[in-house]
């Protein structure tokens, strides 16, 4: 569908396919990222089309090398775009700092996905903070087709200003579909490209003024862009400030009460830097601002210092600051939506709340009781529950009260009772071992409890490789558990670079986690985590020896193993004791496969649709009452 | 029947013996469940199953034990306070010079589990018992007298070997005989008079060892480090000296001194050198390194006995007073540093309060 050259056709398509065909509407060559929801899709929807469109792709293994990789292509001229999430760009930070330096020259878009509300991720960042930081051009799209036109106009502003331009989407935008005009997708022509003898890409400080200067260039063409739009009285006595989402949400909201003929929408697209005579025309007259923005005050901020040195009077500001922007937890927590919008709206005009549905906890109030409780669970047969349990088990058995350290991915979470509370750190990527390299320092403070840390395979190389090289030129006592299901699963299956295959299907170079860490000169074990006895010796063992030791937890992916060969495991009735086995229900209460739940009688009931096979509740069973269904546990 | 103080769960099991240090690592809580399990000599509650009234704590040979409901009192059985309850104690050894030459002293052990598995060879039987895994005390299932030989000789370590049987009765339904040290005699025997362990009426005989205390595996560790090595073939405490190896690295000996550092600290608590639960207890004669100690416990103990002797594996004689009154001695004396403290290691009484009170006041006074 993104690649369909209709031009004039009306299509739907997600956010994240939208900016996906803006991008081949702009003659995109060259696409790098590293996965990371909202915005996986971006970069998923143009691999598929390599062949097709001549667009090179890759997953990076990490955002930093992803955005150097796209600088490169776009050095040399091509147009080319890098896309990650909110937590990427930090990552890639400290290139963002430095690429504004020398600028660039084929078209360079940047798509951050952010998360308010953090839906999935585990923080919620503002990313535009950073385009401020690095006095770069920041867009925000407000909707699915916005998004799209967005994309297309930001590789030509990026050729125009010579900077690359980052482009902010939210959740809300990645992931919602609408409507869509398709435009043409031009014919590429097929020349070489060449690095000039004179072409240099330096980051050298008196390179900052150009970086001031290439900001100004923006400010300019923002002053005129269509993307920013004033709807609403001339001279409104009141006029909301609003980007993204939340723009369409107080145009709604207006509606709502009745206010569209009073109030002033100043929907902004541009966002940095700020289009600064636009927002004096439309704000100068205003007494009251109203901000709609999502996660930081942002635009809060920026306007209201610009004000207060080119505005001529006082203004109210009513925003986060003042608590009036606020979602149900309180100002810049979570979401906006109509509803929050609306109420906000009226509460400034002293208006009746006009929102007829309940709020999210009378909602919440209503439903108890009818629907069953959910807990976080990992998925039926994923390694990782089995890994989890060996840790836990070989800790306890080990009785010095050993630590786990963790970071980011479906391992997560072992913070939570589906990882039976283990990890004691949740931070960014490879934050775990990182920290490991301190704690498994602490024993010459006394401290006498193992470190330990998980992560990861995709993990493994996009941020653990510097903290395991500290740890061994260090000596840090601790032990790295490679949590290993042989892909990038909480993102989608991408692959990774130990696993043999390209972003775009081709056979690539697996690069093997233990041939690095035994290079590295430290002991590396590897095990299946689902033979739980092995592993808990093996850990045992590990936990004994001094300085870093790498233990791999190699076992697929329960979700794209059972795509390949599927084992069902079944209950004997006669054998589960149910309620009266000492167990207590071991297999779905605690190990709480959710493939297992309590039928008749109090036992164990497994579900054929649900169960992957992994067989660790057999192992695990006291009563050997859980039975691979054709070994001996068919039943008639 | 189920007395009150044993109706307690694995919070108390963790509480009152793992974390209080009086975890003998007889293994009879380990893997009767998914939550409790060992590794190497160290056992763990895992996580709680959130059940009051379990197994795992009425087995324990350090939680609530009464001896005098659990011994044979039987009128013409002897009952004193160092020997406990016995029939007769004789002197034993295999006559078969491969058994004896393997095994620790005698043989006897080695020869009584050939002989029972003869015996039991068209009712499946097979044996309990502690072998080697590399340079650790490792349980192992013997199944005939290959499996036995490889198994034999004394370890002196606190291996959690009924681990083993609770594997066993899961998986199979073989009759048991068990090798064991006094502590997993004790846990056999509540096993079997209170538990409703599945399968443990397939509990066949119960051969206690003489074990006057057992080492942590930190002593294997040290030895490893140390000697590096890598196998042993052999131990053995010979009398007021320590532990003595033979091993792939030639002979290592401990002094006594050095040995005792590694004494498991639950077995302090030990009142039982002699495996008086046992069916047959078996242990050296501290004179004659020839031959066994023998103490018949039980009717059935001493059938299996009469059955080796007769079917030639076993020969068997008198036992000299001598003998009695320097074994009654060493497990008195045993029981006094228990009870009262020793004052050459300059330790103070130890924590009996798992036994039956009534009972272990009586021992004190008898041996006063």
């Amino acid at each position: 569908m993104i690649s369909l050259n209709e031009p004039g056709r009306k299509v739907i398509m997600s956010g994240n396919e939208a900016m996906a065909r803006g991008a081949l509407e702009a003659g995109v060559d060259f696409c790098t990222s590293y996965p990371g929801s909202p915005s996986v899709e971006i970069a998923e929807s143009l691999f598929k089309l390599k062949t097709e469109k001549k667009v090179y792709g890759e997953w990076s293994t990490n955002e930093i090398v992803a955005l150097e990789a796209a600088a490169a292509a776009s050095f040399a001229g091509l147009r080319s775009i890098c896309i990650m999430k909110q937590n990427g760009l930090a990552v890639a930070s400290d290139f963002l700092l430095s690429l504004n330096h020398p600028g660039t020259r084929g078209g360079l878009v940047i798509i951050v996905g952010d998360d308010p509300g953090a839906h999935s991720s585990i923080n919620e960042v503002d990313s535009r903070h950073f385009a401020r930081q690095a006095e770069l051009p920041l867009l925000e799209p407000s909707s699915v087709a916005e998004a799209r036109d967005m994309v297309r106009w930001a590789f030509e502003l990026s050729e125009e200003l010579e900077t690359c331009v980052i482009i902010r989407a939210v959740t809300r935008v990645c992931h919602a579909r609408g409507n869509l005009v398709l435009e043409s997708i031009p014919d590429k022509l097929v020349q070489d490209v060449r690095i000039e003898p004179w072409d240099r890409f330096l980051c050298i400080a008196p390179m900052h003024g150009m970086v001031h200067m290439r900001q100004e260039k923006a400010r300019k063409a923002f002053e005129e862009s269509l993307f920013n739009l004033y709807t609403g009285p001339e001279h409104a006595e009141t006029v909301i400030v609003s980007s993204g989402p939340s723009a369409l949400y107080a145009h709604e909201a207006l509606y709502l009460l009745s206010l569209n003929e009073n109030v002033g929408l100043l929907k902004l697209g541009t966002t940095w830097p700020l289009p600064r005579d636009l927002i004096l025309e439309h704000l100068q007259h205003a007494s009251k601002i109203i901000l709609f923005e999502e996660t930081d005050p942002f635009l809060e901020q920026n306007i209201t210092s610009l004000l207060a040195q080119f505005g001529d009077k006082k203004y109210a500001f009513y925003g986060q600051a003042s608590g009036y922007v606020s979602g149900d937890n309180g100002p810049g927590l979570g979401e906006l939506n109509v509803d929050l919008v609306a109420r906000s709206l009226a509460k400034a005009f002293d208006l009746p709340d006009p929102v007829k549905l309940p709020d999210t906890s009378q909602v919440n109030d209503l439903l108890k009781g009818s629907l069953p409780e959910r807990e976080m669970a990992l998925c039926a047969g994923c390694p990782h529950r089995s890994s989890f349990w060996a840790i836990k088990s070989a800790l306890e058995l080990d009785g010095r009260k050993g630590i786990v350290l963790g970071d980011i991915g479906c391992y997560t979470l072992g913070a939570s009772k589906a990882g039976f509370w283990l990890l004691r750190s949740l931070m960014c990527m490879g934050s775990g071992v990182g920290l490991a390299n301190g704690f498994g320092q602490l024993h010459r403070f006394g401290m006498k409890q193992p470190v330990l840390a998980v992560m990861g395979d995709s993990t493994f190389f996009h941020a653990c490789l510097p903290a395991l090289v500290n740890g061994v030129y260090n000596r840090a006592n601790f032990l790295a558990i490679v949590l290993d299901n042989s892909i990038t699963a909480m993102t989608g299956f991408q692959p990774h670079p130990g696993v043999g295959v390209s972003a775009t299907g081709e056979m690539a170079s697996s690069i093997k986690i233990e041939d690095i860490t035994t290079a590295m000169g430290i002991r590396t074990e590897v095990s299946d985590p689902h033979l739980l006895n092995d592993t808990i010796k093996i850990i045992s063992d590990l936990l004994q020896e001094a300085g870093p030791g790498v233990l791999i937890l190699r076992k697929e992916c329960a979700l794209t193993a059972v795509k390949k060969e599927r084992k069902l495991y079944i209950v004997n009735e006669k054998l589960c004791a149910g309620s009266s086995c000492g167990c207590n229900n071991f297999c779905s209460t605690v190990f709480a496969c959710p493939a297992i739940s309590i039928g008749a009688d109090s036992k164990a009931v497994i579900s054929d649709v649900i169960c992957t096979g992994c067989g660790a509740c057999a192992l695990l069973c006291p009563k050997g009452a859980i039975l691979e269904a054709n070994k001996g546990g068919a039943v008639s | 029947m189920v007395v009150e103080e044993l109706k307690k769960g694995p919070e108390q099991l963790k509480n009152e013996v793992i974390n209080a240090g009086w975890c003998v690592s007889c293994g009879a809580c380990v893997e009767m469940c998914p939550y409790i399990k060992a590794e190497k000599d160290k056992v763990a509650v895992i996580q709680s199953c959130g059940l009051n009234d379990g197994n795992c704590y009425l087995v324990c040979p350090r939680t609530y034990t009464d001896y005098s409901s659990l011994s044979n009192l039987k009128e013409e059985y002897t009952t004193d306070g160092a020997l406990g309850t016995y029939k007769t104690i004789v002197k034993a050894r295999a006559t078969d010079h491969r058994i004896s030459s393997a095994g620790q002293y005698g043989g006897v052990v080695t020869a009584l589990l050939t002989s029972r598995l003869k015996e039991l060879e068209h009712q499946d039987g097979i044996a309990l018992l502690t072998g080697y895994d590399g340079i650790y005390p490792q349980w192992n299932i013997g199944r005939d007298s290959e499996d036995i030989i490889n198994s034999t000789g004394s370890k002196y370590a606190v291996c959690p070997g009924l681990s083993g049987l609770n594997q066993a009765l899961r998986n199979g339904s073989e009759r048991i005989t068990v090798v064991g040290r006094p502590c997993q005699a004790v846990a056999l025997r509540k096993m079997i008079n209170y538990s409703t362990v599945e399968g443990k009426e397939r509990i066949d005989l119960i051969i206690g060892l003489f074990c006057f205390w057992g080492l942590d595996y930190s002593i294997y560790d040290l030895l490893k480090k140390k000697y590096k090595i890598q196998r042993i073939d052999k131990a053995d405490i010979p009398k007021d000296a320590g532990l003595s190896l033979q091993t792939d690295q030639g002979n290592i000996t401990l002094t006594l001194e050095e040995t005792r550092q590694f004494i498991r600290t639950g077995c302090y608590s030990c009142v039982d050198p002699t495996s008086e639960l046992a069916d047959l207890a078996v242990g050296s004669t501290e004179q004659d390194p020839g031959w066994c100690t023998v103490i018949i416990r039980t009717e059935k103990g001493e059938e299996s006995l009469n059955i080796a002797v007769d079917s030639g594996l076993i020969e068997i004689d008198q036992y000299p007073d001598s003998l009695r009154t320097a074994l009654m001695e060493a497990a008195a004396n045993k029981k006094k540093r228990v009870f009262l403290g020793d004052p050459d290691q300059e330790t103070p009484a130890v924590n009996t309060s798992y036994l039956k009170l009534a009972e272990a006041a009586a021992k004190m006074i008898e041996m006063e």
